[in-house]
Formats: C-alpha cells, sequence, structure tokens
C-alpha cells in the first residue's frame, strides 16, 4: 500500500462525506414535504415557537445563507432540538450509543467467528453434505427479514418458553440493586437480541466466505502448495485462507450499512434503547431533527467504515496499487 | 463483420442456458414457487371468500378454523384475505422497484462505461455515494418525507437501490466497447445511440437479468422491512403490513403463530426463490463455477 | 536401475456417470540426469501422466492400474504420508502461467522458504542463504525475495518458479508447458535456463509441451502422446530423420522451426477423440491422412525399432521394417 492510494481514498471519503451533508440537507429542506415548512405553517405551534424554529434554521434567510448556517450547525455539531424529548438532539444520541455497540459488537463477533468457519467448510466439502447444510442455513437465515426472526424469537423462547425477558434493557421495577446484578439482568435481556443479530448476520459472511473460498481453491498456487508436499489442512491453512479472507475481512467493515439497518430492526422488536429505536421512534413522532441527526451520524459512520475498509484492504492485500 | 451467421448463436446461447438452469434442482424450484405466488397475485382475490378489508362481524384474533384457515386479526379481518392481497401489493412493489432501478443502473453503466472520461469519473463517484449510504435509513427518511402511497415506496426501493447495477454493468460496457466489432461499427458511422442498442444492449441484457433477480429479493425484503417499520402504503396492505400490525396488536406476546407465521413465510419464500434463480444465473454465467473439481489429491 | 520406471500406467477421471480414460497404457523410464519431452495436443493426458508421477491428481481422477517405480520404490502403494514426502524433494514441477502458481500474498523468499522447511530442518540463516543462492541461479537479485510475484515480469515470475521448484534439490523437475503466456524471447531464455540448470545441478527433467521445436533443443527423449497413448518414443537426435508415426510427422510439419513466427497446432484437421468412448482401432485414424481399413478395427501393434525406437502404428513400412519387433 503507497501513499497515493491512501490520499485517494481519503479524498473519495471526504467527498462521499460531503454528499451527504447535501443530501441530507436536501433531504430535510427543499424537499416538497419539507418538514420544517410544515412545522412552522402547522396551527398547533405557536408563533413564538415557529418563529424561534424558523430562526434556528434560518429560514427567513435566502437560501444560500440557509446552506451556511446548516453547515456551521454541522461543525459545531448543533443538530438542534429534538420535538420529541425537548433536549438537544446531539445529547439524546450519545445516550443511547453504548447500547446500541452493547448490542452490535457481541454480535457481530459471534456472526463474524461462525459465518467464517461455517463458509470454510462448506467452500472445503463443496458439494457434500455438510456444504449443503452449512448454505441452505445460511441462505434461509440471509434471506428472512431480520425483524421477523426477531419476532420469531419472542415469541417462541420468551412468550411460550418463558426464558428471556421479552424487549427492553433491563428489569425497571427491581429497584436499587449491586452493579452486578444490573449487569447480570441487562446480559440477560441481551442474549435473545444478540442472537437475532448474529444469526441475521452470519448469512452473509458464510456466503461471502463460501465463494471467496471456492475461488481460491480452484487457483494454480493452491495445487502448487500440494505440489510441494504440504497436507490438505496446511494447504487450507497457510496457502488458501490467507487469500480468501481478504475479501471477508474487508466485509466486515464495510458491513456496517447492514449491521445498523439490522439493529434497527432489531431495537425496534425488543425495544432495546439503542439509536436504532430512537430512530424508529423518531420516524413514529416525525421528529425531524432528531432524524436528521441520526442519518447523518449514519451516514458519517458509514462512510468512515469504508474508508477503514479501503484501508485494510491495501493492507492485506499486496496486489492494490493506487 | 457481425452477420446474420451470429444471431442462430445467441439463440442456441440462449438454450443452452436454459439448459444449464434446468440442471440447477434448487434454481428449478425457487422458478415454480415464484410463479405460483405470481399465480395468486393476480388470481388469488378468486379464491378469497371475505373482503379482506371487511371487519366486524368476525370474532378477533382467532385461531386457524374451517371458516378462516388462517384465522382473524386483531379487528377481526380474514388473514386468509390480507395474506392474499398483500401477495399482490408485495410483488407489485418488488416488480416496479427492482424495474425502475434496472433502468436507472443499466443507463448510468452503459453511459458511464460508453462514453468514458469525465462522465464516467463523475457518474461513478455518484455510484460509490450510493453504494456507501446505508440503505435502509435512507428509504426510512425518504419514505417519512415523500409520504407513504405504494409509488413513493416503489420509487424509494428503485431510486436507492440501482447503484451495483451500474457498477456491473459499466464493467461489462467497458468489456464490450474494446471488442472490434464495435470499432468497425463506429468506423463506419454508426450513431452512438445505434451502436448502444443494437451491440451493447443485447450483450449486457443476460447480465441485467440476472442482477435484477438479486434486486428483486432486496426490494421485496426492502418493502416488507419499510411496511413493518410504519412508512408503508396503509391502503394497500402488504406482507410487511400484516406483520407491523401483528406486531403493534401484541401478537408475539399472546402467541397469536397464525398472525405472525404465514405473512414471513411467504417473504422468506419469495426471497429465497430469487437468490436461488440469481445462484443459478451465476452459475450459467460464471462458468468457473460449474461442475467444479473437488480439491486436489493430499 | 532406472530412477523412474512408468509401466502400463492408466489414470481415470469420473466425469458425471463416465470414465475418461485420460492416461491408457503409457510406459516410459527416465535416468537420472535425463530428459524426456511429452508431446502433443492439449487434451492428450500429457499433464495427467506427468502429475500422476507424484499423485497430484483432482479428486475425481484415480490412478486405475500400472506401476510407477520411483529409485525403485513403488509409488501407487505408498502411504499419503510418503508421497508427500516425495512431492517437491524428490519431484517437484514448475507450473505453466506462473502467474497464478504463485501466492500472490506471499513474498517470493517465503514461498521458496515455505518449500524449503517443509522438508528440511535449516536455521532461519541457512533458509535464507539458500533463498539467495537460488535466485542468483536463475538470475535474480537476491534483495528481491522480499518482493510479492505482481512486482516480477512474467519471466521473472517464471524463473522465480523454477528457483523455487530446485529448493530442495530435487532429482526430478517437471516442467508443465513452463513458457506458455510468455513472449517468444523470454520463451528462449526460459528453455536455456531450464537446460543449463538441469546439467550443473544432474536432474532429470521431464517437459511437457505442444511445441517440438522447443523440446528439440532440451530434451534427450520424446514420447509423443496421443489420446492417452504414446504413440511415438523416439530418441530426440533421431526425431528428424526417423519419426515414423503420422501424427509425429504432422506435429513436424505443423511447426517451424524456433525463431520463426509460431503456428497452433490445431492445423492438423480435426480434434482429439471424446476419451469417454474411445475408438475401438487407432485412436488417431480418423484424423490420419494415411489410414487404412484396418487402422478402424484393431489397435496399432507396439513396434520396436533400433535405438530405443517405438511406434504404435499398422503401417505395413513399419511392420516390414529391418530390425522391427512385434509386441
Amino acid at each position: 500500500m503507497n501513499r497515493r492510494y491512501l490520499l485517494k481514498k481519503f479524498l473519495q471519503a471526504i467527498i462521499t462525506v460531503f454528499a451527504v451533508l447535501i443530501i441530507n440537507y436536501f433531504l430535510f429542506r427543499i424537499m416538497p414535504g419539507d418538514p420544517l415548512a410544515m412545522l412552522v405553517r402547522s396551527p398547533s405551534l405557536s408563533e413564538e415557537a415557529k418563529a424561534s424554529v424558523a430562526a434556528m434554521f434560518g429560514l427567513d434567510k435566502p437560501w444560500y445563507i440557509q446552506f451556511f448556517v446548516y453547515i456551521k450547525q454541522v461543525f459545531t455539531l448543533d443538530m438542534g432540538t429534538s420535538f420529541i424529548y425537548k433536549k438537544p438532539v446531539l445529547d439524546i444520541i450519545a445516550e443511547r450509543i453504548p447500547a446500541t455497540l452493547l448490542l452490535t459488537v457481541p454480535a457481530e463477533i459471534l456472526a463474524v467467528f461462525f459465518g467464517c468457519y461455517i463458509g470454510m467448510i462448506s467452500a472445503w466439502r463443496r458439494g457434500t453434505k455438510s456444504d449443503v447444510l452449512g448454505t441452505g442455513v445460511s441462505m434461509v437465515f440471509y434471506a428472512m427479514p431480520t425483524f421477523w426472526l426477531g419476532i420469531l424469537m419472542v415469541t417462541f423462547f420468551s412468550a411460550t418458553l418463558g426464558l428471556f425477558p421479552t424487549s427492553g434493557m433491563m428489569t425497571t421495577t427491581l429497584g436499587d440493586r449491586s452493579f452486578w446484578a444490573e449487569a447480570g439482568d441487562v446480559v440477560v435481556h441481551l442474549i435473545l437480541p444478540v442472537i437475532t443479530m448474529a444469526l441475521v448476520m452470519l448469512g452473509n459472511y458464510t456466503l461471502v466466505m463460501r465463494n471467496s473460498l471456492t475461488d481460491v481453491l480452484t487457483e494454480d498456487y493452491i495445487n502448487t502448495a500440494y505440489a510441494k508436499g504440504h497436507t490438505a489442512k496446511n494447504v487450507l491453512r497457510r496457502h488458501a485462507m490467507p487469500n480468501a479472507l481478504i475479501p471477508v475481512t474487508t466485509l466486515i467493515t464495510m458491513n456496517l450499512g447492514f449491521t445498523i439497518s439490522g439493529a434497527l430492526q432489531i431495537e425496534t422488536v425488543f425495544s432495546w434503547p439503542g439509536i436504532g429505536r430512537l430512530m424508529y421512534d423518531a420516524l413514529q413522532g416525525r421528529d425531524y431533527p432528531l432524524l436528521q441527526g441520526i442519518f447523518l451520524l449514519i451516514s458519517i459512520c458509514v462512510v468512515g467504515a469504508n474508508f477503514l475498509s479501503d484501508i485494510l484492504y491495501g493492507y492485506l492485500d499486496p496486489r492494490v496499487k493506487a | 463483420m457481425i452477420t446474420e451467421g451470429q444471431i442462430p448463436h445467441i439463440k442456441n446461447s440462449f438454450i443452452g442456458s436454459f439448459r444449464v438452469f434446468c440442471k440447477n434442482k434448487m434454481g428449478v424450484l425457487s422458478l415454480i414457487v415464484l410463479l405460483f405466488f405470481i399465480f395468486i397475485a393476480v388470481f388469488g382475490q378468486l379464491l378469497v371468500p371475505y373482503d379482506p378489508q371487511s371487519f366486524g362481524q368476525n370474532g378477533i384474533m382467532e385461531a386457524p378454523s374451517a371458516s378462516h384457515v388462517l384465522g382473524t386479526d386483531e379487528m377481526g379481518r380474514d388473514l386468509f384475505g390480507a395474506l392474499v392481497s398483500g401477495t399482490r401489493t408485495s410483488l407489485l412493489v418488488g416488480i416496479f422497484g427492482t424495474v425502475i432501478s434496472m433502468v436507472v443502473g443499466a443507463l448510468i453503466g452503459i453511459v458511464s462505461g460508453y462514453r468514458g472520461g469525465k462522465i464516467d469519473a463523475l457518474l461513478m463517484r455518484l455510484t460509490d455515494i450510493m453504494l456507501v449510504l446505508p440503505w435502509l435509513p435512507l428509504m426510512l427518511v425518504l419514505a417519512a418525507l415523500m409520504g407513504s402511497s405504494i409509488w413513493n415506496i416503489i420509487a424509494v426501493i428503485g431510486l436507492t437501490g440501482w447503484a451495483q447495477t451500474a457498477r456491473i454493468i459499466r464493467a461489462q460496457t467497458l468489456s464490450i466497447k474494446e471488442r472490434q466489432y464495435i470499432e468497425r461499427a463506429r468506423v463506419i458511422g454508426s450513431s452512438d445511440f445505434h451502436i448502444i442498442r443494437r451491440h451493447i444492449l443485447p450483450d449486457v441484457f443476460p447480465l441485467i437479468l440476472a442482477d435484477a433477480v438479486t434486486t428483486a429479493a432486496c426490494a421485496i425484503d426492502a418493502e416488507t422491512t419499510l411496511s413493518f417499520l410504519g412508512m408503508g402504503d396503509i391502503t394497500r396492505p402488504s406482507w410487511g403490513m400484516i406483520l407491523h400490525y401483528a406486531f403493534e396488536s401484541g401478537a408475539a406476546s399472546s402467541n397469536a403463530y397464525w398472525y405472525l407465521i404465514p405473512p414471513g413465510l411467504c417473504v422468506l419464500f419469495v426471497v429465497l426463490s430469487f437468490s436461488y434463480i440469481g445462484n443459478a444465473f451465476d452459475e450459467i454465467f460464471n462458468p468457473r463455477l460449474r461442475g467444479r473439481s473437488e480439491n486436489g489429491a493430499s | 536401475m532406472a530412477l523412474l520406471e512408468v509401466t502400463d500406467l492408466h489414470t481415470e477421471f469420473a466425469v458425471g456417470k463416465k470414465t475418461l480414460h485420460a492416461v491408457d497404457g503409457v510406459s516410459f523410464t527416465l535416468e537420472q540426469g535425463e530428459s524426456l519431452g511429452l508431446v502433443g495436443e492439449s487434451g492428450c493426458g500429457k499433464t495427467t501422466t506427468a502429475l500422476s508421477i507424484i499423485k497430484l491428481l483432482p479428486g475425481n481422477a484415480q490412478i486405475t492400474s500400472g506401476s510407477i517405480l520411483y529409485q525403485g520404490e513403488e509409488v501407487t502403494k505408498k502411504t499419503r504420508k510418503g508421497i508427500r514426502d516425495m512431492r517437491w524433494k524428490e519431484i517437484s514441477i514448475v507450473f505453466q502461467g506462473a502467474m497464478n502458481a504463485l501466492n500472490p500474498v506471499m513474498t517470493i523468499g517465503d514461498q521458496i522458504a515455505d518449500a524449503i522447511l517443509l522438508h528440511e530442518n535449516l536455521s532461519k540463516e541457512a533458509v535464507k542463504a539458500r533463498i539467495a543462492e537460488l535466485l542468483e541461479r536463475v538470475e535474480i537479485d537476491r534483495k528481491r525475495a522480499t518482493n510479492y510475484p505482481h512486482e516480477f515480469s512474467g519471466g521473472m515470475r517464471q524463473r522465480a518458479m523454477i528457483a523455487m521448484a530446485l529448493a530442495c534439490n530435487p532429482k526430478i523437475i517437471i516442467g508443465d508447458e513452463p513458457t506458455t503466456a510468455l513472449d517468444v524471447m523470454v520463451q528462449a531464455q526460459i528453455f536455456d535456463l531450464l537446460e543449463r540448470l538441469r546439467r550443473e545441478l544432474r536432474m532429470a527433467m521431464i517437459l511437457i509441451t505442444h511445441d517440438l521445436s522447443a523440446m528439440t533443443d532440451t530434451c534427450d527423449k520424446a514420447a509423443i502422446m496421443y489420446a492417452g497413448k504414446i504413440v511415438e518414443y523416439v530418441r530426440v537426435a533421431d526425431l528428424f530423420t526417423e519419426a515414423a508415426h503420422p501424427y509425429t510427422r504432422l506435429l513436424m510439419s505443423s511447426y517451424p522451426r524456433i525463431g520463426s513466427e509460431r503456428k497452433m497446432i490445431d492445423s492438423i484437421p480435426g480434434t482429439v477423440p471424446d476419451l469417454t468412448d474411445p475408438p475401438k482401432g487407432c485412436r488417431f485414424c480418423d484424423r490420419c491422412p494415411e489410414a487404412m481399413p484396418i487402422c478402424r478395427e484393431t489397435p496399432p501393434p507396439e513396434i520396436l525399432l533400433p535405438g530405443e525406437h517405438r511406434v504404435s502404428c499398422h503401417l505395413p513400412s513399419l511392420i516390414q521394417k529391418e530390425g522391427a519387433k512385434h509386441v
């Protein structure tokens, strides 16, 4: 990997972030259903409130001033005040981030580990029963609507078997408890959503790993490795996997958008108090400042993750040139 | 020179492709499942004894019985009827969303690959940006702002899903452009439009088709998710919408499996079918995957 | 005792429900330091013959009968471990198209070290010294051991491949079309290098090629293969004067000598027969300009001619030739 490649990818990321800012601006201000205009016209709002909203977004000024106001707000991290929560958007989002991480990080780790393992076995034993089973199960989980799997899990494990709580992050009725009791409570609430999320993401990794390794196994250098006298296991471990893992590794970072989509649905189903559930609530309540803040945050994170994935790719694959 | 003699070749390759497809058991099975759902979407209403929107005269949240094979919902509506009319909405959104996505993607891909230069650079930057944007949040925001009519949802799905297609089509266009007969056509003064229509489009078409199948799976999944999250068209209930009501009415905790399972299974079957057909297409267009021998002896 | 003695080798592929007889009764011997060319069109079983020797066959292929004696030991009866120990250490391969034969994410040095450490217990320094020595032998700067394959030109990659093949001082080196996809100048360089190294290191070589002219400068003996069988086995020195089989003669006429433009071998009309259902008579008869009625009915006899020369053909001029013996 060289400096030119890095610079190029960095510039691309910057351009994309700007594009996201512009798209965001257009979405929330110029569209026919411009929420702020609607808000200002809304009869239920007092004249004072209307004036303050208009002033905050610069609605009384020409569009280029509005755009400038908007850019300034973004860079000062001033995302406005939530309609529902009556608090600064940034604070609300910040409160919710840990919950989302608590859900997605373990789920991602489980999905990557089991997905890669199943994919590896499937490719290695291509065409056998274990391949058909592994690939079939992965395809089913991949094709299943995420939220539906969540609902099924709740119905079966919580409602029918009563093994896990149906929703939320903690049992709130229990009052004061020790830190460990609380942590244990969170873990019990966490199990079902994490498994659901891992299952949903697993399919993607399985299939990518399987395709990648299947391709690698047809390459001539695999034959060379056998000709050298390696055992099948060593060919897989030392020659095939380092090549096959390149696309999978970059997928992990690039998949953040996919992970967020999953989190959005699972947090909704399980009432998990993270960013996803927050977005759902913002959508239901048409809380536009909050919605805009979440959308910006998610988009910028995804762009960042893509940049990270490009760097990782350049680092892992010596063939990458600028 | 391209001569008449090439036409049977194209035909043969089509028949050959069909033969390869028929060898893929999952592909054929999936095609049958898909045709079944299309049949239901078109003629299904004839099978339903009740008006799907009528409620009141039936029991609420009834388990399946002889009069209501899939039970009733929280407002006493017949769920079998809802499922059948949901089939029409879901497939409609899936198909139209895919068509828009394909048209936009193919157009951008072909123009980008054929023109090259600055237009290519610009369009590909745009494509990259679209690829990076998180699709579900973007769709939700768009749907929330544009309003949730079925045509808006189709537009939203179509306009957010074209980027991958554009990439694939561009790459193929680039490789076709280098072929000699294109050069010749250009030398004898064929217009760009003519070259694209007569030479490039026929060659990228199989790829568009293969990609459409994958996109259709995504589109149906997207519609289901949007509707579930409350962004669907309430006048045109889809599978996702049924699940939305099921979830909101607490079907999960009251164990109303008849309310929860059928719509999800329908989505699962349709999306899986599209995926398996996509796999079969992959084998046709990527012969390396076909009859690949097992790994070497050890 | 010959270094390698292959007798009546049969290797078959399972293709769906059919069996493809890729190698169908092949016999040859290879002495220490000797080099043999396996010549023929693609799909004639040359590569399968060579790879059978170290059992480097795809999962659907199997040696069904015959014997392969390497230094007096029966290879077909060896255990998996026995075969693995033999690979590269005793018999190594220079694959075709060195672009993909080298692992793209490992440096050249690491790939050579990978082979050495598999068969020998050497210290880090000793391995490093061996790599430097090997690279210099193939005229690559030792500093380039830290480069990746994509940083090399096509010819350099093939030389690196040769260096890797030499890593464990094998007794036999198999060159599987080692110069495909290289330009003519580089091809000549690679052949010169192979030939020089072979003489210096006293290795035996099996060179698989469809290019007769490439082989004449490099090999001592030639085995011309057609549809899974050796149709003619002859000393290269005698090839141009004594070549007897119609296929050999067609091959020779379809190839101009080195230096002029390459012509593809399909200038012989027709194609290799379907080896899942080979013809019962001579396999070449459909394309043979001298075919007789008997050629379609009976497999040709093997005729031994003076000077280790073997031909399988019905031609009366051969059968009645002076000194000819029938088998």
